[in-house]
Protein backbone atom coordinates (compact mmCIF):
# COMPACT_ATOMS: atom_id res chain seq x y z
CA UNK A 1 0.00 0.00 0.00
CA UNK A 2 2.58 2.60 0.85
CA UNK A 3 4.91 1.30 -2.14
CA UNK A 4 1.93 1.83 -4.59
CA UNK A 5 1.32 5.46 -2.81
CA UNK A 6 5.18 6.31 -3.29
CA UNK A 7 5.22 5.27 -6.90
CA UNK A 8 1.84 7.08 -7.50
CA UNK A 9 3.64 10.77 -5.93
CA UNK A 10 6.71 9.91 -8.18
CA UNK A 11 4.77 9.45 -11.10
CA UNK A 12 3.22 12.76 -10.49
CA UNK A 13 5.95 14.75 -9.59
CA UNK A 14 8.34 13.28 -12.49
CA UNK A 15 5.88 14.12 -15.29
CA UNK A 16 3.91 17.24 -15.85
CA UNK A 17 3.48 17.97 -12.82
CA UNK A 18 0.12 17.01 -11.63
CA UNK A 19 -2.56 17.59 -13.66
CA UNK A 20 -4.79 14.70 -13.18
CA UNK A 21 -5.30 12.64 -10.53
CA UNK A 22 -6.73 9.65 -11.58
CA UNK A 23 -8.67 7.47 -9.34
CA UNK A 24 -8.28 4.79 -10.86
CA UNK A 25 -5.39 1.88 -9.93
CA UNK A 26 -3.05 3.18 -12.68
CA UNK A 27 0.48 1.76 -12.96
CA UNK A 28 2.94 4.43 -13.36
CA UNK A 29 3.71 3.25 -17.05
CA UNK A 30 0.17 4.11 -17.04
CA UNK A 31 0.43 6.86 -15.40
CA UNK A 32 3.18 8.61 -17.74
CA UNK A 33 1.28 7.72 -20.61
CA UNK A 34 -1.70 9.51 -19.69
CA UNK A 35 0.01 12.82 -18.59
CA UNK A 36 2.10 12.87 -21.76
CA UNK A 37 -1.42 12.94 -23.60
CA UNK A 38 -2.41 16.40 -21.67
CA UNK A 39 -0.82 18.60 -24.18
CA UNK A 40 -0.10 21.83 -21.57
CA UNK A 41 -0.34 24.50 -24.12
CA UNK A 42 -4.33 22.51 -25.20
CA UNK A 43 -5.10 22.59 -21.25
CA UNK A 44 -3.38 26.48 -20.80
CA UNK A 45 -5.84 27.40 -23.86
CA UNK A 46 -8.42 25.63 -22.04
CA UNK A 47 -7.59 27.60 -18.32
CA UNK A 48 -7.53 31.34 -20.61
CA UNK A 49 -11.06 30.39 -21.99
CA UNK A 50 -12.74 30.27 -18.51
CA UNK A 51 -10.86 33.18 -16.91
CA UNK A 52 -12.12 35.29 -19.62
CA UNK A 53 -15.38 33.57 -19.76
CA UNK A 54 -15.72 34.43 -15.63
CA UNK A 55 -14.74 38.07 -16.13
CA UNK A 56 -17.90 38.85 -18.89
CA UNK A 57 -20.86 40.81 -16.74
CA UNK A 58 -23.04 40.25 -19.35
CA UNK A 59 -23.28 38.87 -22.76
CA UNK A 60 -25.50 37.26 -25.52
CA UNK A 61 -25.24 33.93 -27.45
CA UNK A 62 -26.81 32.98 -30.43
CA UNK A 63 -26.44 28.89 -30.72
CA UNK A 64 -26.94 26.98 -33.95
CA UNK A 65 -27.11 23.38 -32.72
CA UNK A 66 -27.44 19.64 -34.02
CA UNK A 67 -27.48 16.96 -31.47
CA UNK A 68 -27.82 13.37 -32.71
CA UNK A 69 -30.15 10.87 -30.86
CA UNK A 70 -29.63 7.02 -31.17
CA UNK A 71 -32.97 4.51 -32.02
CA UNK A 72 -33.34 1.07 -30.24
CA UNK A 73 -31.51 -0.36 -33.33
CA UNK A 74 -28.59 1.75 -33.51
CA UNK A 75 -29.41 4.22 -36.23
CA UNK A 76 -28.93 7.99 -35.74
CA UNK A 77 -31.48 10.81 -35.98
CA UNK A 78 -29.81 14.38 -36.10
CA UNK A 79 -32.04 17.53 -34.76
CA UNK A 80 -31.42 21.14 -35.63
CA UNK A 81 -31.99 23.57 -33.19
CA UNK A 82 -30.98 27.29 -32.13
CA UNK A 83 -30.39 28.37 -28.90
CA UNK A 84 -30.22 32.28 -28.08
CA UNK A 85 -29.09 33.11 -24.59
CA UNK A 86 -28.62 36.63 -22.49
CA UNK A 87 -27.23 36.61 -19.21
CA UNK A 88 -26.85 39.46 -17.04
CA UNK A 89 -23.85 37.52 -14.07
CA UNK A 90 -24.29 36.32 -11.93
CA UNK A 91 -28.12 36.17 -11.80
CA UNK A 92 -30.56 36.99 -14.59
CA UNK A 93 -30.64 34.35 -17.62
CA UNK A 94 -33.57 34.62 -20.55
CA UNK A 95 -32.73 31.13 -22.76
CA UNK A 96 -34.76 30.58 -26.19
CA UNK A 97 -34.47 26.98 -27.47
CA UNK A 98 -35.81 26.11 -30.72
CA UNK A 99 -35.74 23.12 -32.35
CA UNK A 100 -37.11 20.57 -34.75
CA UNK A 101 -39.53 18.85 -32.29
CA UNK A 102 -39.70 21.05 -29.12
CA UNK A 103 -39.64 24.62 -28.43
CA UNK A 104 -38.69 26.00 -24.29
CA UNK A 105 -38.10 29.12 -23.08
CA UNK A 106 -35.72 29.31 -19.71
CA UNK A 107 -35.98 32.22 -17.45
CA UNK A 108 -34.40 32.82 -14.39
CA UNK A 109 -34.24 36.68 -12.50
CA UNK A 110 -32.18 35.01 -8.93
CA UNK A 111 -35.07 33.75 -7.41
CA UNK A 112 -36.75 32.03 -9.28
CA UNK A 113 -36.37 29.60 -12.29
CA UNK A 114 -39.43 29.00 -14.94
CA UNK A 115 -39.56 26.80 -17.92
CA UNK A 116 -42.36 27.53 -20.18
CA UNK A 117 -43.03 24.97 -23.31
CA UNK A 118 -44.49 27.35 -25.61
CA UNK A 119 -45.82 24.77 -28.05
CA UNK A 120 -47.66 22.71 -24.91
CA UNK A 121 -48.89 25.97 -23.53
CA UNK A 122 -47.54 24.91 -19.88
CA UNK A 123 -44.75 26.44 -17.72
CA UNK A 124 -43.18 25.16 -14.40
CA UNK A 125 -41.75 27.64 -11.57
CA UNK A 126 -39.04 26.85 -8.74
CA UNK A 127 -37.51 28.43 -6.48
CA UNK A 128 -33.68 29.01 -7.54
CA UNK A 129 -30.40 29.46 -6.00
CA UNK A 130 -28.61 33.15 -6.03
CA UNK A 131 -26.56 32.52 -9.01
CA UNK A 132 -27.04 30.95 -12.30
CA UNK A 133 -24.05 28.73 -11.88
CA UNK A 134 -25.69 27.10 -8.85
CA UNK A 135 -28.85 26.93 -10.77
CA UNK A 136 -27.36 24.98 -13.27
CA UNK A 137 -25.93 22.60 -10.61
CA UNK A 138 -29.42 22.24 -8.96
CA UNK A 139 -31.42 21.52 -12.05
CA UNK A 140 -28.72 19.03 -13.09
CA UNK A 141 -28.68 17.46 -9.20
CA UNK A 142 -32.39 17.60 -8.43
CA UNK A 143 -34.54 17.59 -11.60
CA UNK A 144 -32.48 15.94 -14.62
CA UNK A 145 -32.48 19.18 -16.68
CA UNK A 146 -29.20 20.15 -18.23
CA UNK A 147 -29.37 23.87 -18.79
CA UNK A 148 -28.47 24.52 -22.11
CA UNK A 149 -25.14 25.73 -22.68
CA UNK A 150 -24.59 25.27 -19.10
CA UNK A 151 -21.11 25.01 -19.84
CA UNK A 152 -20.53 28.25 -19.87
CA UNK A 153 -21.17 29.15 -16.74
CA UNK A 154 -18.67 26.34 -15.08
CA UNK A 155 -15.79 27.28 -16.99
CA UNK A 156 -13.02 29.25 -14.73
CA UNK A 157 -15.10 27.58 -11.83
CA UNK A 158 -14.69 25.48 -9.52
CA UNK A 159 -17.53 22.83 -11.16
CA UNK A 160 -15.00 22.59 -14.20
CA UNK A 161 -13.91 19.38 -14.80
CA UNK A 162 -10.21 19.95 -16.26
CA UNK A 163 -9.24 17.56 -14.05
CA UNK A 164 -10.88 14.54 -16.03
CA UNK A 165 -9.31 15.09 -18.92
CA UNK A 166 -7.37 12.12 -19.92
CA UNK A 167 -6.00 13.61 -23.10
CA UNK A 168 -5.41 17.21 -24.27
CA UNK A 169 -4.28 18.23 -27.53
CA UNK A 170 -3.93 21.10 -29.63
CA UNK A 171 -4.97 20.51 -33.74
CA UNK A 172 -4.35 23.64 -34.92
CA UNK A 173 -5.77 27.10 -36.06
CA UNK A 174 -9.48 27.09 -37.24
CA UNK A 175 -11.80 29.75 -39.02
CA UNK A 176 -15.47 29.45 -37.73
CA UNK A 177 -17.66 31.98 -39.15
CA UNK A 178 -14.73 34.08 -40.49
CA UNK A 179 -13.01 34.07 -37.07
CA UNK A 180 -9.66 32.36 -36.59
CA UNK A 181 -9.27 29.71 -33.77
CA UNK A 182 -7.64 27.41 -32.11
CA UNK A 183 -9.10 23.95 -32.46
CA UNK A 184 -8.71 22.22 -29.15
CA UNK A 185 -9.49 18.35 -28.58
CA UNK A 186 -9.88 16.62 -25.22
CA UNK A 187 -10.93 13.26 -24.21
CA UNK A 188 -12.45 12.56 -20.77
CA UNK A 189 -14.33 9.32 -19.21
CA UNK A 190 -17.34 8.80 -21.96
CA UNK A 191 -16.78 11.57 -23.33
CA UNK A 192 -14.69 13.20 -26.36
CA UNK A 193 -14.64 16.93 -27.27
CA UNK A 194 -13.61 19.97 -29.43
CA UNK A 195 -13.76 23.16 -28.92
CA UNK A 196 -12.99 25.87 -30.81
CA UNK A 197 -11.73 28.94 -29.21
CA UNK A 198 -11.02 32.85 -30.75
CA UNK A 199 -7.45 33.24 -30.99
CA UNK A 200 -6.10 37.20 -29.41
CA UNK A 201 -7.21 39.06 -26.79
CA UNK A 202 -11.23 37.62 -26.62
CA UNK A 203 -10.70 33.64 -25.69
CA UNK A 204 -14.54 32.66 -26.57
CA UNK A 205 -15.13 29.31 -27.41
CA UNK A 206 -16.76 29.77 -30.70
CA UNK A 207 -17.81 26.22 -31.80
CA UNK A 208 -18.32 22.96 -29.34
CA UNK A 209 -18.03 19.26 -30.54
CA UNK A 210 -19.29 16.54 -28.01
CA UNK A 211 -18.81 13.05 -29.32
CA UNK A 212 -20.92 10.45 -26.86
CA UNK A 213 -18.57 7.03 -26.08
CA UNK A 214 -21.17 5.22 -23.64
CA UNK A 215 -23.07 4.58 -26.61
CA UNK A 216 -21.51 2.52 -29.56
CA UNK A 217 -23.18 4.54 -31.97
CA UNK A 218 -21.15 7.66 -30.33
CA UNK A 219 -23.73 10.23 -30.90
CA UNK A 220 -22.95 13.70 -31.42
CA UNK A 221 -23.67 17.54 -30.65
CA UNK A 222 -22.50 20.21 -32.29
CA UNK A 223 -22.76 24.17 -31.32
CA UNK A 224 -21.72 27.01 -32.85
CA UNK A 225 -21.80 29.87 -31.27
CA UNK A 226 -22.21 33.79 -32.12
CA UNK A 227 -21.18 36.18 -29.24
CA UNK A 228 -22.74 39.43 -28.44
CA UNK A 229 -20.70 41.31 -25.41
CA UNK A 230 -22.92 43.84 -25.28
CA UNK A 231 -26.24 43.12 -25.44
CA UNK A 232 -29.13 45.56 -24.57
CA UNK A 233 -32.00 44.02 -21.99
CA UNK A 234 -34.11 45.79 -19.60
CA UNK A 235 -34.89 44.14 -15.97
CA UNK A 236 -38.44 42.90 -16.86
CA UNK A 237 -36.81 40.47 -19.70
CA UNK A 238 -35.34 37.94 -16.58
CA UNK A 239 -38.76 37.74 -15.21
CA UNK A 240 -41.93 35.33 -16.17
CA UNK A 241 -45.21 36.26 -16.95
CA UNK A 242 -47.75 33.50 -17.86
CA UNK A 243 -49.02 34.04 -21.01
CA UNK A 244 -52.76 33.75 -21.58
CA UNK A 245 -53.89 30.70 -22.06
CA UNK A 246 -50.68 28.83 -20.11
CA UNK A 247 -51.23 26.67 -17.61
CA UNK A 248 -48.66 25.46 -14.87
CA UNK A 249 -47.87 22.18 -14.47
CA UNK A 250 -45.28 20.44 -11.88
CA UNK A 251 -41.04 19.88 -12.32
CA UNK A 252 -40.65 16.21 -11.30
CA UNK A 253 -37.79 15.93 -8.94
CA UNK A 254 -35.47 13.03 -10.64
CA UNK A 255 -32.29 11.50 -9.54
CA UNK A 256 -29.06 13.23 -10.85
CA UNK A 257 -29.15 12.82 -14.70
CA UNK A 258 -25.72 11.25 -13.67
CA UNK A 259 -27.70 8.29 -13.10
CA UNK A 260 -28.62 7.70 -16.38
CA UNK B 1 -62.17 19.57 -3.42
CA UNK B 2 -63.02 16.14 -4.24
CA UNK B 3 -61.88 16.39 -7.86
CA UNK B 4 -58.74 18.14 -6.37
CA UNK B 5 -58.19 15.11 -4.30
CA UNK B 6 -58.58 12.66 -6.95
CA UNK B 7 -55.64 14.54 -8.95
CA UNK B 8 -53.51 14.96 -5.84
CA UNK B 9 -53.94 10.70 -5.66
CA UNK B 10 -52.88 10.16 -9.20
CA UNK B 11 -50.25 12.43 -8.78
CA UNK B 12 -48.70 10.40 -5.52
CA UNK B 13 -49.63 7.30 -7.30
CA UNK B 14 -47.80 8.47 -10.92
CA UNK B 15 -44.95 9.40 -8.25
CA UNK B 16 -44.70 5.66 -7.45
CA UNK B 17 -43.76 4.92 -11.26
CA UNK B 18 -41.69 7.99 -11.23
CA UNK B 19 -38.74 5.21 -11.81
CA UNK B 20 -40.10 3.47 -14.40
CA UNK B 21 -41.62 6.38 -16.38
CA UNK B 22 -37.63 8.03 -15.90
CA UNK B 23 -35.94 5.55 -17.85
CA UNK B 24 -38.78 5.46 -20.62
CA UNK B 25 -38.56 8.77 -20.67
CA UNK B 26 -34.77 9.12 -21.08
CA UNK B 27 -35.84 6.07 -23.49
CA UNK B 28 -37.42 8.54 -25.05
CA UNK B 29 -40.04 6.87 -27.01
CA UNK B 30 -37.65 4.67 -29.49
CA UNK B 31 -34.60 6.41 -28.81
CA UNK B 32 -31.86 4.90 -26.21
CA UNK B 33 -29.43 7.54 -26.20
CA UNK B 34 -28.72 11.03 -27.12
CA UNK B 35 -25.65 13.13 -27.44
CA UNK B 36 -24.62 15.12 -24.20
CA UNK B 37 -24.62 18.52 -24.29
CA UNK B 38 -22.24 19.35 -21.52
CA UNK B 39 -18.62 18.99 -20.69
CA UNK B 40 -18.48 19.86 -17.13
CA UNK B 41 -20.82 17.46 -15.51
CA UNK B 42 -20.45 15.28 -12.55
CA UNK B 43 -21.06 12.33 -14.75
CA UNK B 44 -20.77 9.18 -12.75
CA UNK B 45 -22.54 7.44 -14.92
CA UNK B 46 -21.14 4.23 -17.06
CA UNK B 47 -17.91 4.51 -15.29
CA UNK B 48 -15.56 2.85 -16.92
CA UNK B 49 -12.76 1.67 -15.38
CA UNK B 50 -10.20 0.55 -18.87
CA UNK B 51 -7.58 2.42 -17.61
CA UNK B 52 -5.75 1.38 -21.32
CA UNK B 53 -8.46 3.76 -23.29
CA UNK B 54 -6.94 7.10 -23.56
CA UNK B 55 -2.95 6.40 -23.78
CA UNK B 56 -2.88 6.85 -27.70
CA UNK B 57 -1.84 9.93 -27.93
CA UNK B 58 -1.37 9.35 -32.06
CA UNK B 59 -4.98 8.45 -32.02
CA UNK B 60 -6.30 9.23 -35.80
CA UNK B 61 -6.98 13.10 -36.05
CA UNK B 62 -8.13 12.40 -39.62
CA UNK B 63 -11.38 14.28 -39.60
CA UNK B 64 -11.96 12.81 -43.62
CA UNK B 65 -11.55 9.49 -42.82
CA UNK B 66 -15.46 8.13 -43.33
CA UNK B 67 -16.29 10.35 -46.30
CA UNK B 68 -17.71 7.62 -48.41
CA UNK B 69 -21.62 8.55 -47.89
CA UNK B 70 -22.43 6.10 -50.64
CA UNK B 71 -21.30 3.44 -48.87
CA UNK B 72 -25.01 2.13 -47.99
CA UNK B 73 -26.68 2.73 -51.36
CA UNK B 74 -30.01 0.63 -50.55
CA UNK B 75 -31.36 3.84 -48.85
CA UNK B 76 -35.13 2.77 -48.81
CA UNK B 77 -34.02 0.11 -46.35
CA UNK B 78 -36.02 1.76 -43.70
CA UNK B 79 -37.78 4.41 -45.57
CA UNK B 80 -41.00 4.08 -42.95
CA UNK B 81 -39.46 6.85 -41.08
CA UNK B 82 -42.07 7.16 -38.58
CA UNK B 83 -41.48 3.76 -36.92
CA UNK B 84 -39.84 5.43 -34.02
CA UNK B 85 -39.54 8.93 -35.08
CA UNK B 86 -40.42 10.03 -31.54
CA UNK B 87 -37.74 11.52 -30.64
CA UNK B 88 -37.38 15.00 -28.48
CA UNK B 89 -40.63 15.81 -28.93
CA UNK B 90 -43.42 17.26 -26.69
CA UNK B 91 -46.10 15.67 -27.90
CA UNK B 92 -48.01 14.56 -31.53
CA UNK B 93 -49.76 17.14 -33.34
CA UNK B 94 -53.05 15.59 -35.74
CA UNK B 95 -53.89 11.98 -36.13
CA UNK B 96 -50.70 10.85 -37.04
CA UNK B 97 -48.24 8.21 -36.16
CA UNK B 98 -49.38 7.21 -33.09
CA UNK B 99 -45.99 5.64 -31.50
CA UNK B 100 -47.33 3.04 -29.08
CA UNK B 101 -43.52 2.57 -27.38
CA UNK B 102 -42.43 3.29 -24.18
CA UNK B 103 -45.89 5.19 -23.25
CA UNK B 104 -47.83 1.90 -24.34
CA UNK B 105 -45.34 -0.32 -22.28
CA UNK B 106 -45.37 2.09 -19.90
CA UNK B 107 -48.78 1.97 -19.00
CA UNK B 108 -49.13 -1.79 -19.05
CA UNK B 109 -46.68 -1.91 -16.66
CA UNK B 110 -48.98 -0.03 -14.32
CA UNK B 111 -52.47 -1.09 -15.22
CA UNK B 112 -50.79 -4.17 -13.51
CA UNK B 113 -49.81 -2.31 -10.15
CA UNK B 114 -52.65 -0.07 -9.92
CA UNK B 115 -56.12 -0.17 -11.80
CA UNK B 116 -57.99 -0.58 -15.28
CA UNK B 117 -58.77 2.97 -15.25
CA UNK B 118 -55.06 3.03 -15.32
CA UNK B 119 -55.28 6.69 -13.68
CA UNK B 120 -51.96 7.69 -12.23
CA UNK B 121 -50.10 6.16 -14.60
CA UNK B 122 -48.03 8.08 -16.93
CA UNK B 123 -46.95 8.03 -20.57
CA UNK B 124 -44.23 9.66 -22.93
CA UNK B 125 -46.68 10.01 -25.37
CA UNK B 126 -50.13 11.57 -26.05
CA UNK B 127 -52.32 9.64 -28.42
CA UNK B 128 -53.48 11.54 -31.37
CA UNK B 129 -56.28 14.30 -31.57
CA UNK B 130 -55.48 16.11 -28.30
CA UNK B 131 -56.91 19.03 -26.49
CA UNK B 132 -55.06 21.47 -24.22
CA UNK B 133 -57.50 22.81 -21.87
CA UNK B 134 -56.10 25.34 -19.43
CA UNK B 135 -57.91 25.48 -15.84
CA UNK B 136 -57.50 27.38 -12.86
CA UNK B 137 -54.17 28.16 -14.23
CA UNK B 138 -52.91 24.82 -14.41
CA UNK B 139 -52.53 23.01 -18.09
CA UNK B 140 -54.47 19.79 -18.78
CA UNK B 141 -54.53 17.77 -22.02
CA UNK B 142 -57.70 16.21 -22.85
CA UNK B 143 -57.48 13.17 -25.45
CA UNK B 144 -61.27 11.99 -25.58
CA UNK B 145 -62.62 10.81 -22.63
CA UNK B 146 -58.71 10.25 -21.10
CA UNK B 147 -57.85 13.47 -19.36
CA UNK B 148 -53.66 13.81 -18.58
CA UNK B 149 -51.52 16.36 -16.62
CA UNK B 150 -48.42 16.97 -18.18
CA UNK B 151 -45.44 17.26 -16.15
CA UNK B 152 -41.89 18.16 -16.86
CA UNK B 153 -39.52 15.56 -16.15
CA UNK B 154 -35.68 16.64 -17.14
CA UNK B 155 -35.91 17.93 -20.48
CA UNK B 156 -38.92 16.16 -21.65
CA UNK B 157 -42.74 16.22 -20.41
CA UNK B 158 -44.56 13.14 -19.63
CA UNK B 159 -48.01 13.17 -19.11
CA UNK B 160 -50.26 11.52 -15.76
CA UNK B 161 -53.76 9.72 -16.67
CA UNK B 162 -56.00 11.92 -14.16
CA UNK B 163 -59.69 11.81 -13.41
CA UNK B 164 -61.33 14.77 -15.40
CA UNK B 165 -60.14 17.49 -13.44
Amino acid sequence: MRASVATFVIAVLVIVGSVALRPHGLTAAQQAATNTALDKEALAALDRMGTYLRTLKAFQIEAVTTTEHVMEDGQKVQLAGTTTLVARMPDRLLIEETSDRKERTYVYDGKQFTVYARRARSYATVPAPPTIALLADVLDEKFGLNLPLEDLFRWGGPKAQTKALTSAMYVGPSQVGGITCGHYVFRQEGLDWQVWIQLGDFPLPRKFVLTTLTDEARPQYVATYTWNLAPSFNDGAFTFVAPSGVGRVKMVETSPTGEK
Amino acid sequence: MKPILRTVVAIAVAMLVTGATALAQRGGGGTRSSARQSVNRNDTVNRNNNVNNNTNVNRNTNVNNNTNVNRNTNINRDIDIDRDIDVDVDHRYGGCCYNNGWGTAAAIATTAAVTAAVVGSVVNTLPPSCQVVVQNGFTYQQCGSTWYQPQMVGGSTTYVVIDAP
